[in-house]
């Protein structure tokens, strides 16, 4: 009897070892494998990036009959924000998104267009972004990345507990920034940078950890900000900020030249990139549109205060070129010139 | 009772480096507790958040957690499971270690390695924090260096696991405890 036990013990053991394979039959004319790609995002599921980015995997299995199948994973479930660039430099991750917000390192050059008060709206960073798309196509391909769109994530605003009207409102504020260039930013408007990571923004407003916290107002409503943030101020930080799709390009030449075809068509047919933009657009002003509903109140500072910030965050650009060196110097000019300036 | 015998040759090694290297990890949680008590000090009664302690206090977790590990495994502090071993015959119970220290040590050896390319991936890529711009490979050599000396630690228990289980029949049993004055 305890022969036996041991031998049915043994006996599962090897099956579950073995994934049950052996004893499951293959399946009659089995076709072969579809390619799959695997895309990782920051976005939640119910954000208009993972929206128009399953549109685009959906059209991609489609038109390839199941040729081709692009994963979406959303919400840093496969890699955490920092991380998605170098894994789709390195090709653990076939394409992905390269968010202007993680220029730490890599392709620090890209993000000139994020710097503070560059541009002023989304209209006016697209017109910019598009006239730099042969920089942003170069820089990538430096990198081994092949760039297939451009689009964005809304402008850049602050939620805070205090009313931030003036310059001088931001005087020894602790705010929530991101990385480098909105720490040197918020120090160059006089407050006192934290860094929070994004999850932990809303306990940190309603301990008071913070004074306020630097992210799009899109942002009120799915991360419950307006349960802990009295005032949305609309500083307009960046009118814009970058998100450049890419495809490491060592995947992309393994692709057969028929599927390339599929992605840059199924790219087109559901209109991703201008989809993206209208997008950005028609969430930031759903988002305006229910402050009052939410009870946070909206502060527009006055044109001359946003002024004399655009002026004290001069000293944010001059860090950034100088970790930038030349590639940055000339990103600032080419952006000076698509945005009129020079 | 006779003294515990003093340890030689690879056993001496994992001694003294897995000591010291559990030195620098209890050092380590004293300075994460220090930099954050001065972040919230500073950050409460100040209004002067310091911005460098969330990213330093995170590299310094790194050392906590994997430079305590080979010390953690000599003194017996990691989870074992000994719910079917502990009701098996105790020559079985050594082979059966023998088996499992050295798939232990296998799994610890692939681990070392694709970290320790993750490490090179950095440092070519020269990759820095995204805050305060520290470079990361530093972190992240701390961490195949503390799967290696993990291996190391469990090398020296499967030499001693192998002689105890081809010694006298009487002794063969899995070998626990730290070992040669650890």
């Amino acid at each position: 009897m305890k022969t036996l036990a041991w031998c049915s013990l043994a006996v599962l053991l090897v099956a579950a070892l073995a994934g049950g394979a052996a004893l499951t039959p293959a399946p009659a004319g089995a076709q072969a494998k579809p390619v799959v790609w695997n895309l990782p995002h920051v976005a939640a599921p119910t954000y208009y990036h993972t929206i128009n980015l399953n549109a685009f995997a959906a059209k991609v299995k489609e038109k390839s009959g199941g040729r081709m199948e692009i994963r979406v994973h959303p919400a840093s479930s496969l890699y955490p924000g920092p991380e998605l660039i170098p894994a789709v430099v390195a090709g653990r991750a076939e394409i992905a998104p390269v968010l202007s917000a993680y220029l730490s390192d890599l392709m620090l050059e890209m993000g000139v267009l994020e710097l503070p008060f560059m541009t002023s709206n989304l209209d006016e960073h697209r017109k910019a972004a598009e006239q730099m798309r042969p920089f942003f196509t170069e820089a990538m391909a430096k990198k081994g990345l092949k760039l297939l769109t451009i689009h964005t994530w809304p402008t850049q605003q602050m939620f805070s507990n205090v009313p931030l009207r003036t310059l001088a409102d931001w005087k020894g504020r602790k705010l929530r920034v991101y990385g480098a260039e909105s720490a040197d930013l918020v120090r160059a408007l006089g407050g006192a940078p934290v860094s929070i990571p994004f999850g932990e923004v809303y306990v940190a407003l309603q301990r008071g950890t913070v004074d306020g916290a630097m992210t799009s107002a899109t942002n009120a409503e799915p991360m419950k900000f307006f349960e802990v943030s009295r005032y949305i101020n609309y500083w307009f930080l960046t009118g814009g900020s970058l998100e450049w799709l890419g495809a490491n390009q060592k995947a992309w030449d393994a692709l057969p030249k028929d599927l390339q075809q599929v992605v840059l068509d199924s790219l087109k047919e559901v209109r991703f990139e201008d989809k993206e933009w209208e997008d950005a657009k028609a969430w930031e002003e759903r988002a305006r549109n229910r402050f009052p509903d939410l009870k946070v109140t909206i502060i527009d500072p006055p044109r001359e205060e946003i002024d004399k910030a655009r002026q004290a965050s001069r000293a944010a650009y001059d860090a950034w070129l100088k970790r930038t060196g030349p590639e940055g110097k000339r990103a600032m000019d080419l952006a000076l010139k698509a945005l009129g300036r020079q | 009772m006779q003294p515990p015998p003093r340890p030689s040759g690879l056993e001496a090694l994992v001694v003294r480096t897995s000591k010291g290297a559990s030195l620098l990890a209890g050092l380590a949680t004293l300075a994460i507790t220090a930099l954050i008590t001065f972040d919230v000090l500073m950050r409460y009664f100040l209004g002067e958040p310091q911005l460098f302690v969330d990213e330093l206090a995170s590299f310094l977790q790194v050392v906590v957690i994997f430079w305590g590990l080979a010390y953690t495994f000599r003194v017996g502090g990691h989870v074992r499971v000994d719910l079917v071993t502990a009701h098996l015959p105790r020559p079985l119970r050594a082979w059966l270690r023998v088996f499992t220290l050295a798939l232990g040590i296998a799994l610890l050896l692939v681990m070392s390695w694709v970290t320790w390319l993750s490490v090179q991936e950095v440092w070519w890529q020269e990759r820095v924090s995204v805050v305060m711009l520290y470079p990361i490979w530093l972190p992240m050599l701390l961490i195949p260096t503390g799967l290696l000396l993990m291996a190391l630690a469990m090398l020296a228990v499967l030499l001693r696991q192998i002689r105890t289980a081809l010694g006298p029949g009487a002794a063969r049993d899995e070998v626990t405890g730290p070992g040669p004055a650890g």
